[in-house]
């Protein structure tokens, strides 16, 4: 077993993602909390580390700044117990995002199949998911102003 | 979907290879994992099981005999 290191190549580019938020709305006196999934394209530079060739001939591994995001970076940088944690609760506020998403799916799915009431009672679960998500998200960035 | 902590031969505490994986590769008798971090361990072997319900992974490690 060991431990290595890709290099990936970094620098300025743009990239798209899935961009996930929900807003609120009511319909027939029921007051309901949807998220949309959308692409968005934006342009950021990743940080990179990788070998340099000399004119001599000598080599060594070259480090630029940390963008304080772990995605994509190759770099050997160490993290702290708090960066990890961030990096956690991040990825754990996202993928409950991602599963309130399932959620709505499946309630819209109930509700196609002509039970409404199991379809507004799994919304209002949703809702709950992201009312926890939210402030989930409201840690998240008091820990990212300290 | 979930992340998942992965085992080396067998699911016992003291055989945690790493945790909070995000990502396997097998790749010429290698199994490679990911974790959140983006560190990487390869362990010579095979994937035995992955129970993505409860998020662990087993890899049966290579012995050369």
């Amino acid at each position: 077993m060991h431990i290595h290191h890709d290099h990936i190549a970094g620098g300025d580019h743009a990239h798209s993602h899935e961009h996930t938020h929900s807003h609120e709305h009511t319909h027939d006196g029921v007051t309901h909390t949807h998220e949309h999934t959308h692409a968005h394209e934006h342009g950021h530079t990743h940080p990179h580390t990788h070998d340099h060739l000399h004119g001599d001939g000598h080599t060594h591994d070259h480090s630029h700044e940390c963008s304080g995001s772990c995605t994509g970076c190759a770099s050997k940088c160490e993290h702290t117990p708090m960066e990890e944690l961030t990096a956690l609760m991040q990825y754990m506020a996202n993928h409950n995002a991602a599963h309130a998403k399932e959620l709505a799916d499946l309630a819209a799915q109930l509700d196609k199949a002509g039970n409404h009431t199991a379809y507004e009672q799994v919304m209002a679960a949703v809702s709950d998911f992201e009312k926890g998500n939210m402030r989930l998200r409201m840690v998240l960035a008091s820990l990212d102003m300290k | 979907m979930c992340l998942s902590t992965v085992y080396k031969n067998s699911r016992s505490e003291e055989n945690v290879v790493l945790k909070n994986v995000m990502r396997i590769d097998c790749k010429d008798g290698m199994v490679i994992l990911t974790d959140l971090m983006e560190r990487t361990v390869a362990i010579e072997g095979t994937l035995e099981s992955a129970n993505l319900v409860d998020g662990y992974v087993v890899v049966k490690e290579y012995i050369p005999a």
